[in-house]
């Protein structure tokens, strides 16, 4: 195996499980998401990027995601509201719908709030990965957190 | 926004929905194979590629005789172009445009003497040309609008007055024999307006028009334009839909009718957007989002006009 096959092994089982949950907020589905994980996978062997460390590695591949899934999502059709496929396995538990309810919202929002709550991401950082600014992180946040509501109720919401 | 409880259940709810098994080894395997294939294919072509040179280089000698004896000829150098210039708000013809030609580098086409080739619409905004037969295109300059630069050879082009800065405009075009429609939408505090053939302008509180139909085409030949402001906090939404689908149930495709979306804002163009291959009769081109423009291509069917997002 080349050394940078290798890396991108290592890489793989570093952040592996986050790049497929970032990837199925765009695909709605774990075979799409796993497609698009194997294609940034391939990027990373063939542009072999130097990185500063693992946290800057996992932001140009959750980077190079996002481009992969909005191509994606550009030349596939897709309703806005996509369900989830009987494909995935979903835990029978009330609290999976949260998930599936953030994934529902398009994805300009459903992303965001991803990474900020789940990924721990800083707007300031979220501004950088998506290349947007503050600012329409924040109102995608509110946005997002407000179409949650109307869809969940205010439950899960303090 | 810290959000406690959101974030604790958010996290066990994504935790709870359990990745494909094995998607590593899945995925580690279906890279060596795809680099294996890449790799036999490699060795296959750089022998196929050796061969064909060598009978490459005999038929060149060959073609290149013909072609310089055929060429003197036959090929037509030059080519007229006519066309119209009008004005994408209310179609009345734009006399006295100038224009000369680029090609796709960006260079202008001159003449002899090194000045660049121009004409000038008449009173009925139509202009003709003798140009070669490069891939030139007219670059269209008017008294008062945006200077456009064709992206092909047209009998038409729709070109829009400058405005004000704050002020957008959109103009859809498209080439086959069909019915779309130009939509826009703008939500603000949690109110959505909708603009389109049916309800052709939209105010704001103050009673002021911030969006207006300016023109309605059934049919290609014809643009559509929306200008429309941004207010402050508020989402826009621009989006064409084919009413000829709806109508007949797909037998006139959206993503067949090379429709085009020119943006403006001000005196400056901010894209150009070309509908893709896709399903659906609905595409939604573009959002503008307190002021950030995002081209948000999605596509989907809808059963009525109204169902439009």
């Amino acid at each position: 195996m080349s050394s940078n096959a290798l890396r991108a092994q290592k890489a793989l089982q570093k952040h592996g499980d986050s790049l497929m949950r970032v990837a199925f907020t765009y695909t709605n589905n774990m075979y799409d998401a796993q497609d698009m994980v194997q294609e940034a996978l391939l990027k990373y062997i063939e542009k072999a990027p130097e990185f500063l460390s693992s946290e800057h590695e996992k932001a140009w591949l959750i980077r190079v995601i996002i481009n992969l899934c909005k191509n994606h999502m550009t030349s596939a059709y897709k309703k806005t509201y996509a369900e989830l496929t009987e494909d995935i396995s979903v835990c029978d538990n009330y609290s999976s719908g949260l998930y599936e309810a953030v994934c529902s919202l398009p994805s300009k929002y459903s992303l965001v709030i991803h990474l900020f709550y789940y990924e721990g991401y800083s707007q300031k950082e979220i501004a950088k990965l998506m290349k947007i600014t503050e600012s329409a992180v924040s109102t995608r946040l509110q946005r997002g957190r407000s179409l949650l509501r109307e869809k969940i109720g205010d439950d899960f919401f303090d | 926004m810290t959000d406690l409880k959101f974030t604790n259940e958010y996290k066990r709810s994504v935790e709870s929905i359990a990745l494909p098994r094995n998607y590593q080894e899945n995925i580690l395997s279906a890279i060596d194979e795809r680099k294996s294939k890449d790799s036999q294919s490699s060795k296959t072509k750089a022998r196929v590629y050796k061969y064909a040179l060598s009978a490459a280089a005999v038929l060149v000698l060959l073609f290149g005789l013909a072609f310089t004896l055929f060429a003197m000829n036959k090929l037509p150098s030059e080519m007229q172009i006519s066309f119209k210039v009008s004005n994408a708000t209310n179609l009345s013809a734009v006399k006295g445009a100038r224009i000369v030609f680029v090609n796709s580098n960006g260079d202008l086409l001159t003449d002899d003497t090194g000045e660049a080739v121009e004409v000038f619409t008449n009173d009925n905004g139509e202009a003709q040309a003798t140009i070669p037969n490069e891939g030139y295109v007219p670059h269209i300059d008017a008294e008062g609008y945006i200077p456009f630069t064709a992206d092909k050879a047209e009998d038409n082009y729709y070109i829009s007055p400058e405005m004000n800065e704050d002020t957008y405009r959109a103009v859809l075009t498209w080439e086959t024999e069909c019915d779309l429609d130009a939509h826009l939408s703008i939500t603000k505090d949690g109110k959505t307006e909708k603009l389109h053939y049916f309800n052709s302008s939209i105010e704001n509180d103050k009673g002021e028009v911030i969006a207006a139909l300016d023109t309605d085409s059934e049919t290609s030949g014809y643009p559509e334009t929306i200008t429309f402001n941004c207010e402050d906090n508020s989402l826009i939404r621009f989006s064409v839909a084919s009413y000829s689908a709806l109508k007949e149930d797909s037998t006139k495709a959206l993503s067949d009718t090379s429709a085009q979306v020119t943006l403006y804002r001000g005196e400056k163009l901010l894209g150009v957007y070309s509908v893709q291959k896709s399903k659906g009769n609905v595409w939604c081109v573009f959002e503008i989002e307190n002021g950030e423009l995002e081209a948000y291509s999605e596509y989907y069917s809808v059963g009525a006009m109204t169902e439009i997002k």
